[in-house]
């Protein structure tokens, strides 16, 4: 069976590092967790190793989280790929174009840990621990 | 947090991957990296290769694994190696530390946005104690509110068992109290060795209580309890409560004036109500007041300023064909002065005498013996056929005679003093003239400017009907009641 994969891009280590962290008990579900560190990164990676889910930063050097989610889901065919904006960009229009590229859901930063867990449970069916 | 191990560092995707492998492929492409229990995660163990050695890499006093290699090349493997767990296990906890910052903020938000919704002090005091409880360990909670009335503490919300620690957690806590008292948070880590638990029964190892401040009043407390012996509450735990309480008392006291405006709001209701029936009642009073007067043109006009007047007036004939007339005036304003109306013209329906000075005599020695507080104006007029009137006055404004004022002799209004006489005049109502008793309401109406309606004019407005009087009086600027009674000879009997 095709392991799950989740896809954290972000150009910022540390907020790469908190998102890691917050994810990593999925491993124990037998999720890999791969980053990228820039908008071209994201591609590449994407192309690759088709992930499930996509934890993908809007401001980026190279190409931003905008144009990537548009490539996704308009150019590449993989409009399954489940992409969440996570940024700091909290603007009704950053929203809306959010929307209008295809993106799944629109999340602010500082992230809620216990609700990005939740989504990611969610989007890749996995039960809530202990449930 | 998952811990740090040597497979995590020697992941592709971890950021020490490449350093390491850099290392490796330098120091001596021999060295091999197993873990703790000795499985292979970096290179293939030689056995029996002489001048190998096993280091071990360390990390906070624990072993991790082994580099395994040539001496020189295995210690500065693990070396690096155990230096890196380091970083990594630094950079995990303050990660750690950030997650669970994140995790406050959007906790308390949410909080924030749960205490917005409810106007109601115990769901607010159990959205906070279950948010407190997510984020600060605890076997046991309470919130106790401050009763508005009694001022008493009250349990609100609870949760653990809280009545079995109800010494700790309930009303009577000594925690509780000194809490309240000082204004300030509390940590108790210990509380079996504090002196105000001495003698009462309680399995909390520790304790940590927030007073719910509402500017500069308390409403209650908040307090989480944890029967493990080894919990040990932090000063972040009482400034997370603490921004809890802070919340929690702004969204009580919200709640305790939306509840009190809500009760004035039912009570106001209830009394417009009240007001309403007693003006229903007060107008059919004084429409059964006036009876018909064969031989005489009665006109009466009665303008409360509200639901209901302390004005009254009282038209009855007499036997012998003359007719009395009451107008008065009752001190106090609503239901009360209502009631009193009410009473007088059940007096003056019940009252067998047709002579003035004895009407107002009776009705005064009524109103004494009824204990009323307050006092009544009031005049009185009997009027024959023939014009020929007697006239009494009781404190109350002087009735007019075809624009004159008349005379009348000075008395105490009545319900003051028992026993009062009240001496009369006579005159006699010519077949032109007109007998006007009106109340103080006309006289007194004012001004927007303030400028009050006085005497002066009162000549020529009492030349008027009685509804041009009251109507003027209250374009005026009506302040009071205004009642307004014309009587004069019908002009049938003129002829």
């Amino acid at each position: 069976m095709k392991p799950m994969k989740i896809l954290i891009v972000d150009d910022e280590a540390h907020l790469r590092t908190l998102i890691q962290q917050t994810l990593e008990e999925l491993e124990d579900d037998g999720v890999e967790i791969l980053t990228a560190t820039n908008g071209e990164e994201a591609l590449e990676t994407i192309r690759a190793e088709e992930p499930n889910l996509v934890f993908l930063d809007v401001m980026m050097p190279k190409k931003n989280g905008f144009d990537v989610c548009h490539a996704v889901k308009n150019e590449l065919g993989m409009s399954h790929i489940h992409i969440i904006l996570l940024t700091a960009k909290g603007q009704e229009f950053d929203r809306q174009r959010g929307h209008e590229v295809g993106a799944d859901l629109y999340m602010t930063k500082p992230f809620d840990p216990d609700a990005l867990i939740a989504k990611a449970r969610s989007v890749l069916g996995l039960p809530a621990p202990g449930a | 947090m998952a811990p740090v191990t040597l497979k995590s560092l020697l992941r592709p995707a971890s950021s020490s991957a490449a350093v390491i492998n850099t290392l490796l492929m330098a120091v001596h492409p021999g060295v091999c990296i197993v873990d703790s229990q000795g499985k292979p995660l970096q290179g293939k163990p030689v056995e029996g290769l002489s001048g190998d050695v096993r280091v071990p890499i360390d990390l906070e006093g624990a072993s991790l694994g082994y580099a395994i290699g040539p001496a020189e090349s295995a210690r500065a493997a693990a070396s690096v190696l155990a230096h890196l767990a380091a970083r990594e296990s630094e950079g995990r906890a303050l990660a750690a530390e950030v997650l669970h910052l994140y995790r406050e903020v959007h906790l308390i938000e949410q909080l924030s946005e749960q205490l917005a919704a409810v106007l109601n002090s115990s769901a607010v005091a159990e959205s906070a104690l279950g948010q407190a409880q997510r984020l600060i360990a605890a076997t046991h909670g309470s919130v106790l509110i401050l009763a508005r009335d009694s001022g008493e503490l009250e349990p609100a919300a609870a949760f653990g068992d809280a009545a079995q620690e109800a010494d700790l957690l309930g009303p009577g806590s000594p925690f509780a109290a000194s809490v309240l008292e000082r204004s300030m948070g509390e940590i108790v880590n210990n509380c079996a060795e504090d002196p105000r638990a001495l003698g009462l029964a309680c399995s909390l190892h520790a304790l940590i209580c927030a007073p719910l401040r509402a500017g500069q009043r308390n409403v209650g407390l908040i307090a989480l309890g944890s029967s493990h012996s080894n919990m040990s509450y932090t000063a972040g735990d009482l400034k997370l409560l603490n921004t809890i309480a802070l919340q929690a008392a702004a969204a009580i006291e919200n709640a305790m004036l939306c509840a009190e405006m809500v009760e004035t709001a039912r009570e106001r209701a209830a009394y417009a109500a009240e007001l309403q029936a007693a003006s229903t009642v007060q107008q059919l009073l004084l429409q059964s007041a006036w009876q018909a007067t064969p031989g005489f043109e009665v006109n009466s006009v009665y303008m409360p300023a509200s639901e209901v007047g302390g004005d009254f007036f009282f038209i009855a004939p007499t036997p012998d064909g003359s007719i009395t007339a009451v107008v008065g005036d009752v001190s106090g304003k609503g239901l009360t002065a209502a009631m009193r109306v009410a009473m007088i013209l059940g007096a003056l329906r019940r009252e067998t005498s047709s002579d003035p000075s004895d009407i107002l005599a009776g009705l005064n020695n009524v109103l004494i013996a009824q204990g009323q507080l307050g006092f009544t104006t009031a005049c009185c007029v009997r009027i024959a056929l023939s014009g020929d009137y007697k006239l009494a006055n009781a404190g109350h404004v002087s009735p007019y005679l075809s624009g004159c004022e008349v005379s009348t002799l000075p008395a105490l209004p009545l319900g003051l003093v028992p026993d009062q006489t009240y001496d009369s005049v006579e005159g006699n109502l010519s077949p032109s003239a007109c007998l006007v008793l009106l109340s103080d309401g006309v006289l007194e109406a004012r001004a927007p400017d303030g400028e009050l309606y006085g005497f002066e004019r009162l000549p020529a407005l009492t030349l008027l009907s009685a509804q041009q009087i009251a109507d003027t009086a209250q374009r005026f600027g009506q302040e009071d009641d205004i009642t307004v009674v014309t009587l004069r000879l019908a002009r049938a009997m003129q002829m």
